[in-house]
């Protein structure tokens, strides 16, 4: 699922930041285990059973972030207990039938009042694992023009085909878009209306990677839940 | 010994000199782009290059080192010269934010290399993309697999060592080993007098700097001090660490190296997208806390990017980022006017030492984990950072800590007001409180 020898290339570094930061308001994973060092100790001896030098690193992690939640006294919501305890090889086919090998995967948002790309993810996967992570900076002169991304994305996408490889799933929306989409109460799923505005872009958009995406929300929201005292913060330019 | 630390950086030949310079990672650039990347080094106010020497890097097959050639260090350290640079070499061995720790594959696997939990299971270490199993100070085999390596490297370097060379100083760091598991500091202190003497064996009269474990008890951190001619505690931090800068300043000057200290060895200027994100809020952050501690040199990590890290002020295609560069170039100017009025041999918590007081008032009062009576702290809303120790020069340091922002905020350096936003935070200087 994760490459050892991951590449990172031309990763733009505030765009790399503003999306970390953001997964880490929406996930807490920072809190959980990079911010307290003696926590991270304790999970990776609580650990050491069940991890060998073999594994995918991606099995390696589970194997730390069950430890640490243990740690810490907190239930993972059910989506994250499936990914923590399902057997390695049914998530690998699971990752394998939702992103094909030799395809990449691309998120861009944009930032409207400053016409520039506020955060970019790039990502490709071959022989089953991600191999590649990098950012709108890959395309050099030929990145994302973000005062008119909506009709821009079609080229930029063609040339993210050319450089990195075909994309499989694609989406491009606006900042104030992605944290409507991101705060929106369950049931009550924008994403409709923010694609009819033209604010949220998804093309191509295989139905498996909506689903997994649907998902990932939910697992979101269950998290919110959990933690109401938690906002979810908008990040820093 | 033709190069010697002091208080203010180090002398050469008699001559005193800043110890700033910055890491080029010179195996990831092709041959044909070393010039216009010393180019930069120069261009940023920079006097000196830093280089690693990576073990897996250079182990072309097992057993097999390959140091030379068209892709050489030899070549490397040539172009140094000529560009009128000098060069301080890490040899680790661990490298953190390196593929395995920066040892070979056949190295990690080694059973005998192994740390052990009391189970007698491997131990694990998070680098990147995995975890891989952490090697053991305390293991001989692991040590005489060490110190074969750094016979090499050290064979490679008899050529390039001053005064024939451009090499100045020799960085040796076994912290990165076990930051978790904390190893048996008589076993590190083992390893890096061994290390460290077969260094000096070969290469007599270059110093070895050595990096301070954060874990690392008082006594033996005064050990280590005694071991090395020079001392350095790592600035790559971020806001949320900012007790850390504070804590490791006093741990350096605790160790008795307030003669010459090195903090900002290394201090943050890209990072591993593996590790803790930073950005340029960092950056400054950690920059302005080390030189209002007492930061007196400093390597830039890593002065041109390279795969798997981000916000260098030099790009992988080694155009400049601009913002990064301008605080570059800032740190620099403040460093250059600060040594004005630092007191000679200084440091935080020793007497005659800066007697600086300042405050963070921020969204989070206080990093997590820190308690505020840990650090002088008054309570929620400001965080102090008090030396300890009673000095004459209270006044005049609470000057210079507004000095200093002033500086930072561009009056002095023909900056336009607001050109770096420092919104995230501010500091400001308190008056001590005892």
């Amino acid at each position: 699922m994760i490459d050892p020898e991951l590449e990172a290339v031309d990763v733009h570094p505030e765009h790399w930041l503003r999306l970390t930061r953001l997964i880490d308001s929406l996930f807490g994973g920072g809190r959980t285990i990079w911010s307290e060092p003696d926590r991270l100790a304790r999970a990776l001896a609580a650990a050491a059973p069940r991890v060998r030098a073999d594994m995918d690193p991606a099995d390696q992690a589970r194997q730390v972030l069950a430890a640490a939640l243990a740690d810490a006294g907190r239930t993972p919501g059910p989506l994250l207990a499936a990914w923590l305890h399902l057997p390695f090889g049914l998530l690998q086919a699971a990752f394998d039938r939702l992103w094909p090998d030799g395809t990449a995967l691309a998120l861009y948002v944009v930032d409207e009042d400053l016409d520039e790309v506020w955060s970019s993810l790039i990502l490709r996967k071959a022989r089953g694992s991600l191999e590649l992570l990098t950012t709108d900076r890959c395309l050099g002169a030929d990145g994302l023009d973000a005062s008119a991304w909506r009709t821009d994305a079609a080229r930029a996408r063609a040339a993210l085909a050319r450089r990195v490889a075909p994309v499989h799933a694609a989406c491009f929306c606006s900042r104030e878009a992605l944290f409507a989409w991101l705060e929106a109460p369950p049931g009550a799923d924008p994403l409709a209306r923010l694609r009819a505005a033209g604010d949220v872009l998804l093309e191509p958009w295989p139905w498996r990677v909506a689903g997994a995406v649907a998902l990932g929300r939910a697992l979101v929201w269950a998290r919110r839940r959990l933690r109401p005292q938690d906002e979810v913060e908008h990040g820093s330019r | 010994m033709t190069v010697r630390f002091t208080p203010e950086g180090f002398e050469l030949d008699g001559q005193a000199r800043r110890f700033v310079c910055g890491l080029i990672p010179f195996t990831h650039l092709p041959p044909d782009r070393w010039d216009m990347a010393l180019d930069r080094a120069r261009e940023l106010g920079l006097s000196g290059v830093a280089l690693d020497l990576v073990w897996r890097t250079h182990e072309r097959s097992p057993g097999r080192l390959d140091l030379g050639g068209a892709r050489g260090l030899g070549r490397f350290l040539a172009r140094v010269r000529a560009h009128g640079l000098w060069a301080a070499v890490r040899l680790g061995p661990f490298f953190p934010a390196e593929q395995g720790l920066g040892l070979p594959e056949r190295v990690l696997a080694d059973p005998a290399c192994q740390a052990r939990d009391d189970a007698g299971r491997p131990r694990w270490l998070p680098v990147p993309w995995r975890l891989v199993p952490v090697p053991a100070l305390g293991s001989p085999a692991l040590l005489s697999a060490l110190l074969g390596w750094f016979g090499a490297a050290a064979e490679a370097l008899a050529r390039e060592a001053h005064p024939a060379g451009p090499v100045l100083a020799l960085g040796l760091d076994l912290g990165a080993a076990d930051p978790f598991g904390a190893p048996a500091a008589g076993e590190l202190l083992d390893a890096a007098a061994r290390l460290g003497a077969c260094l000096r064996s070969r290469l007599p009269g270059l110093p070895v700097l050595h990096g301070l474990p954060a874990w690392m008890p008082p006594d033996s951190a005064r050990v280590l001090a005694g071991l090395a001619d020079g001392l350095g505690a790592p600035l790559d931090l971020g806001r949320p660490e900012l007790a850390q800068i504070a804590a490791r300043a006093a741990r350096i000057v605790d160790a008795g190296a307030g003669a010459r200290p090195l903090l900002g060895l290394p201090l943050a200027a890209g990072c591993p997208i593996f590790g803790r994100p930073r950005g340029l809020d960092d950056q400054v952050f950690c920059a302005l806390a080390g030189l209002m501690h007492g930061m007196n040199g400093f390597v830039l990590e890593t002065l041109v990017g390279r795969p798997g890290w981000t916000g260098a002020p030099v790009r992988p295609d080694l155009s400049l980022d601009a913002e990064r560069a301008d605080w570059v170039r800032r740190t620099l100017r403040l460093l250059e006017r600060l040594s004005a009025w630092r007191p000679r041999g200084s440091g935080l918590g020793v007497p005659g030492g800066p007697d600086l007081a300042w405050a963070w008032h921020g969204p989070q009062a206080l990093p997590d984990g820190q308690r505020p009576d840990e650090l002088g702290g008054l309570g929620p809303g400001c965080l102090w950072l008090a030396n300890p120790a009673p000095g004459p020069r209270r006044a005049r340091l609470r000057l210079g800590g507004a000095r200093l922002f002033d500086l930072w905020r561009q009056r002095e350096f023909g900056g336009a007001e607001g050109d770096l936003e420092l919104a995230p935070f501010s500091l400001r200087p308190l008056e001590v409180r005892r």
